[in-house]
C-alpha cells in the first residue's frame, strides 16, 4: 500500500499510526506487563513465607524424639504419683479405700476414731475462670471425729503427713472437754487428690 | 601574515568520520529492541527460576505438612500434660504442714492460759496459674492468771516470733471484743476469755 502524496493527508495518517501504537503499548503495559510484574513481586514474599514455614516445621519435626522423651516422663512421673499417693477408687467408690487408710494410722498411734464423714469428690477450684484450665485433679475429702489428747493428736497428724506429701489437714477443730481437760473432742478434714473428670490417665508414646 | 580563504559553503561541509549520524540513528533503531528483548528474556528466565523455586517449596509443604501438624499435636500434649505435672507437684509444695505447729504450740502457751479450742479455715485460691493455700488458725482460751493482758500479749507475740513459727505464721491479732471478762461460775473478776486469729504464709511462699 501507498502512502498518499498529500503531505497534510500523509501526515493525518502518520499520526493516527501513532497513537494507534501509543494505544497497543498501553494496553500490552496496563494488561499484560504490569499484572506479570506485579504477580512476579509477590514470588519473592510467598517463596520467603513458605521457607519460613518448612524451617519451622523442620525445627518442630526434629524435636519430636525430644518431646516424647519429655511426654513419657511426664507420663511416668504422673503415673508414679498417681499409684503411690492419689485416693484410688474402690468399685466407684473412695470412701473405704480413705478408711482404710485412716484406720491404720491411727491404730499405729493407738487412737480410735469415732466417726467418718464422706465430704465427696469436688473441684479443688471453683472453676476455669481462676486461671487453670483442664484442671485434671480433683479431691476427696473426709471428715474424722475422734477423742484423744493433744499429744496423741499431734502424732496422728504427723502420721497423716509423713504417709503422703499429696495429702492435705484442713480445718482442724479442737474443743477441750469440760469435765475432763486432758481429752478433747477433734474433728479435722483429710483431703486427698484424686485423679478426676473420668479421664483416663495419660499413656506412655511410642512414635 | 596568514590568510584563511573559504573555498565551499559552510553548508556544503561534510564530516570526514567513517561513522555517519544516519548509521547510528539505523543502530540505534536495531540495538534497542534487540535490548529491550534481551532483557525481557532475561527477567523471563529469572521469572521462571523463581516460579520453579516456589513450586519446589510448595511442593516440599505439602509433603511436610501431616508430619508437621503431628508433631505440632505432639508438642501441645507435652505441654498440657507438662502443665498437669506441674499442677500435681505444686499442690505438694502448697499444702501447710501442721505437725511443726501442733508441736510447738503447747510450749509457747503460758502456764496461766488454757486454750479450750482451736480451728482453722483454709481456701485454695490461684495466683498466677499455680494454687496457693491460705490458712487462718484461730485459737479460743481463757486466762488464770493477775496480767491477763501480758499473758495473752506474750501468747500472741510468740505465735508469729517463735523460731518455729516465724517461717509459718505471718501475723496475728486479736480480733476487737473478743478479749473479756471470763463468765464461767468458776472465775473470779481478773480472769478473761480470748481469742487470737493467726494467718499463716501462703504455701507456696514464691
Amino acid at each position: 500500500m501507498k502512502m498518499p502524496t498529500d503531505k497534510k493527508t500523509r501526515g493525518q495518517i502518520l499520526i493516527l499510526i501513532a497513537l494507534a501504537a501509543a494505544g497497543v503499548v498501553y494496553a500490552v503495559f496496563s494488561f499484560v506487563v504490569l499484572p506479570c510484574l506485579r504477580s512476579r513481586r509477590e514470588v519473592p514474599k510467598q517463596l520467603e513465607e513458605i521457607e519460613a514455614r518448612l524451617s519451622q516445621a523442620e525445627r518442630i519435626i526434629s524435636s519430636v524424639p525430644e518431646n516424647i522423651e519429655k511426654h513419657n516422663a511426664a507420663v511416668a512421673q504422673i503415673n508414679e504419683i498417681n499409684e503411690k499417693h492419689l485416693l484410688q477408687p474402690v468399685l466407684g467408690s473412695y470412701i473405704l479405700e480413705a478408711e482404710s487408710r485412716i484406720e491404720k494410722l491411727a491404730a499405729d498411734i493407738g487412737v480410735s476414731v469415732k466417726n467418718y464423714r464422706d465430704e465427696g469428690v469436688r473441684d479443688f477450684f471453683p472453676g476455669p475462670s481462676q486461671g487453670i484450665d483442664n484442671y485434671r485433679l480433683r479431691s476427696y475429702t473426709a471428715m474424722i471425729y475422734l477423742e484423744t489428747d493433744f499429744e496423741k493428736l499431734t502424732q496422728l497428724i504427723d502420721a497423716f503427713e509423713q504417709s503422703n506429701p499429696y495429702l492435705s489437714i484442713l480445718d482442724i477443730n479442737v474443743v477441750a472437754q469440760p469435765r475432763n481437760p486432758q481429752i478433747h473432742d477433734i474433728r479435722f478434714r483429710v483431703q486427698w487428690p484424686i485423679w478426676g473428670g473420668g479421664e483416663e490417665l495419660p499413656q506412655k508414646r511410642n512414635e | 601574515m596568514n590568510m584563511h580563504i573559504n573555498l565551499i559553503l559552510a553548508s556544503e561541509k561534510r564530516s570526514a568520520s567513517v561513522v555517519s549520524p544516519r548509521f547510528v540513528l539505523r543502530l540505534t533503531y536495531v540495538l534497542i529492541p534487540v535490548l529491550i528483548l534481551l532483557f525481557g528474556f532475561l527477567a523471563y528466565l529469572q521469572s521462571r527460576q523463581l516460579y520453579k523455586r516456589l513450586e519446589w517449596a510448595q511442593e516440599q509443604w505439602e509433603m511436610k505438612e501431616p508430619h508437621y501438624q503431628k508433631a505440632l499435636q505432639l508438642k501441645q500434649e507435652v505441654m498440657e500434660i507438662r502443665k498437669a505435672e506441674a499442677e500435681i507437684v505444686a499442690l505438694r509444695h502448697a499444702r501447710h504442714r501442721w505437725t511443726p505447729m501442733l508441736q510447738v504450740l503447747p510450749e509457747i502457751v503460758p502456764s496461766t492460759i488454757q486454750l479450750t479450742q482451736l480451728q482453722s479455715q483454709e481456701s485454695l485460691q490461684v495466683e498466677n496459674s499455680m494454687p496457693k493455700r491460705h490458712l487462718m488458725l484461730k485459737l479460743w482460751g481463757r486466762t488464770r492468771g493477775v496480767s491477763p493482758e501480758a499473758d495473752v500479749e506474750t501468747l500472741r507475740k510468740r505465735l508469729f516470733e517463735h523460731p518455729q513459727l516465724s517461717g509459718i505464721v505471718s501475723n496475728a491479732f486479736i480480733p476487737q471484743g473478743s478479749f473479756r471478762a471470763d463468765t464461767a461460775p468458776d472465775a473470779d473478776r481478773t480472769h478473761r476469755i480470748f481469742q487470737i486469729h493467726a494467718p499463716l504464709f501462703p504455701r507456696p511462699s514464691e
